[in-house]
């Protein structure tokens, strides 16, 4: 297992061209933390997640993973650190799923060198962790949309970085493999992984996360435990939607209110 | 099954296929002439000296030139993301030879100096398809723009080099069969010239293949997994340039090699790791080397240029693959 690490946004800035995307966002994720990001499209959930994995530079503040600035890693290293379940995820039709998976094992080898007992290993615990050795010898072109999810997710385990970015992990799921997901993320945080998801469902983000950042046109308009932070009058000013909670099972659910018969 | 076939099967083809290259012309040489030419070489004797100074020579052009097509092909689909994509396609095969044609003209250049000014044509090439591309607009997954981009340069050098040549068609009367693709115009004793580069850049792409399979994941995702993703692009581009103008100044812009040969690699092989790069090796060489010999046998005593061949049967097997394809996918 990597090294526990947190991770600090610090007056984090981003803009696209002219457009600004992020203002001044501070929060800190700590290890063994399952921080869940909501919020409503093109609030800048996702830049958030690739200004924590460095594909994006900010316009002004910064991001640590522990006390190192990411800017100042190179992709290798920043790829011991953090991985990322990128949004729309791409793979050959041709590739196998264990090749697909053993992609993960890239920052640990070094150019010229074949695959460790340790890669095989790690590869062998994602794919495990994930439930997916039957499909190793399967071809991406012949899984089902939630099979190659779960096989991308298996690649991302195997990168086995101290920090775990999910980005909306359970879009396009069956109701199983997005409560599969999601607790296969939770295990990791409890495992002592920093964990940060973008989550559209408010249901998922109370279940699983322990505390939820809701981001409001590229601010941050508050993060906290679930109950703390989604409530209803949060709901109608981030989402314009006027909902009623309901208490179930120990954890706050919003329903529309324009639901009601 | 897959290493069987890489390391015992296509070996024993190409042993085969260079072989019956040797044997095969105007002139019949039994294959135990070959081996006594090779191994007790006598200047006095014609055989050898057709084996050993024209036929070895012709044989080591046809292996190194379809090995280096077929690398090219394989590295430019894999960075392109796209599998119609070769040194043809990307303008990259045209644009060496718009320039080799102009160093001809203006600074009366022959033989392996061509490399130089055919390495700045293939460069100028594709960053033209590149700067056109973006203009399209961004690059989607398939990278089609780009694809798009490079065959209109394609066809805006080729149209260059009809050009510069009908300045002075009688200075380039030789030069017409290498413009179609021909093996057999190149002097041996420039070859030295680019094969050491050449070796080096295909030790470069079995050093950077690894990383290389990352971008067919998307940029973003091959980031993030730990690969400088502009440095893998600029260094595989650099290695299938140079690859593919070291075999177009020998042979000349022979198409399909490398659009073909990565196809029935990755069949055979797979879409990742190393065996798919050993497999463009092996067969590469196995067709340009049967392509010259169909060239020299099928209307002899006329001699067809191999780029006719190449075009012919590379187009056919092009369409086979395309419509197996489709027919798997539908499958």
């Amino acid at each position: 297992m990597a090294s526990k690490t947190d991770v600090r946004l610090s007056q984090l800035s981003f803009s696209y061209g002219r457009t600004p995307v992020l203002s001044e966002i501070s929060l800190t994720a700590s290890a063994g933390e399952f921080l869940a990001i909501v919020g409503p499209n093109g609030c800048g959930k996702s830049t958030a997640l690739k200004l924590v994995a460095g594909l994006y530079r900010p316009a002004s503040g910064a991001v640590y993973i522990g006390d190192t600035p990411v800017t100042g890693l190179s992709r290798k290293q920043l790829a011991h650190q953090v991985a990322l379940l990128t949004q729309a995820g791409t793979a050959p039709v041709n590739m196998t799923v264990r090749d697909l998976i053993g992609m993960g094992r890239f920052a640990h080898q070094s150019l010229l060198s074949r695959r460790s007992r340790e890669d095989e290993a790690k590869i062998a615990e994602a794919m495990f962790a994930m439930d997916v050795q039957s499909l190793h010898d399967r071809r991406v072109g012949e899984l089902s949309g939630g099979q190659l999810q779960r096989c991308r997710m298996a690649m991302t385990l195997a990168q086995d970085s101290s920090v775990l970015l999910l980005d909306e992990p359970t879009t396009y799921l069956d109701l199983k493999y997005q409560y599969g997901i999601l607790e296969k993320a939770r295990d990791q945080a409890r495992r002592g992984k920093t964990v940060i998801a973008v989550l559209h469902d408010f249901t998922q983000a109370a279940l699983y996360a322990d505390r939820v950042a809701v981001f409001h046109q590229g601010r941050l308009h508050g993060i906290g435990k679930p109950d703390e932070v989604l409530t209803t009058e949060t709901v109608r000013e981030v989402f314009d939607v006027a909902t009623f909670a309901v208490q179930s099972h120990g954890i706050t659910i919003h329903l529309p209110e324009q639901a009601r018969v | 099954m897959r290493k069987q076939i890489l390391a015992v099967g296509l070996p024993i083809v190409l042993v085969a296929v260079s072989l019956l290259h040797l044997t095969t012309g105007q002139a019949k040489i039994s294959p135990a002439d070959v081996v006594d030419a090779v191994l007790h070489y006598d200047p006095t004797i014609y055989q050898h000296v057709v084996i050993v100074l024209q036929r070895i020579t012709r044989l080591v052009v046809a292996l190194y030139c379809g090995a280096a097509l077929a690398v090219s092909g394989l590295l430019l689909q894999k960075v392109m993301q796209n599998i119609l994509v070769s040194p043809s396609t990307l303008g990259i095969s045209s644009g060496a030879s718009t320039f080799a044609v102009l160093a001809i003209l203006l600074f009366d250049m022959s033989g392996g100096a061509l490399f130089w000014p055919a390495l700045v044509g293939g460069l100028v090439a594709v960053g033209l398809a590149f700067f056109t591309a973006s203009l399209l607009g961004p690059m989607d997954g398939s990278k089609l723009n780009l694809v798009l981009a490079g065959s209109m340069m394609s066809i805006l050098f080729s149209s260059m080099t009809a050009f510069i040549i009908s300045l002075d068609p009688a200075a380039f009367d030789n030069l017409l069969s290498w413009l179609v693709g021909t093996i057999g115009n190149f002097d041996y004793l420039d070859l030295p010239l680019m094969v050491p580069l050449g070796l080096l850049s295909i030790v470069g792409a079995f050093i950077l293949s690894r990383a290389i399979d990352l971008l067919l994941l998307g940029d973003e995702q091959a980031a993030v997994l730990g690969a400088n993703v502009k440095l893998v692009y600029g260094a595989t581009l650099g290695i299938a340039v140079i690859l593919a103008v070291s075999a177009v100044v020998v042979v000349g812009p022979i198409g399909f090699v490398g659009l073909v040969v990565p196809h029935i690699a990755k069949i055979l092989f797979g879409e990742t790791g190393r065996l798919p790069l050993w497999g463009c090796l092996f067969i590469g060489p196995i067709v340009l080397v049967t392509a010259d010999i169909g060239a020299r046998t099928l209307a002899a005593p006329q001699m067809l240029n191999v780029g006719t061949i190449m075009g012919l049967i590379g187009g056919a097997a092009f369409l086979l693959i395309i419509m197996l394809g489709v027919k798997r996918a539908a499958l």
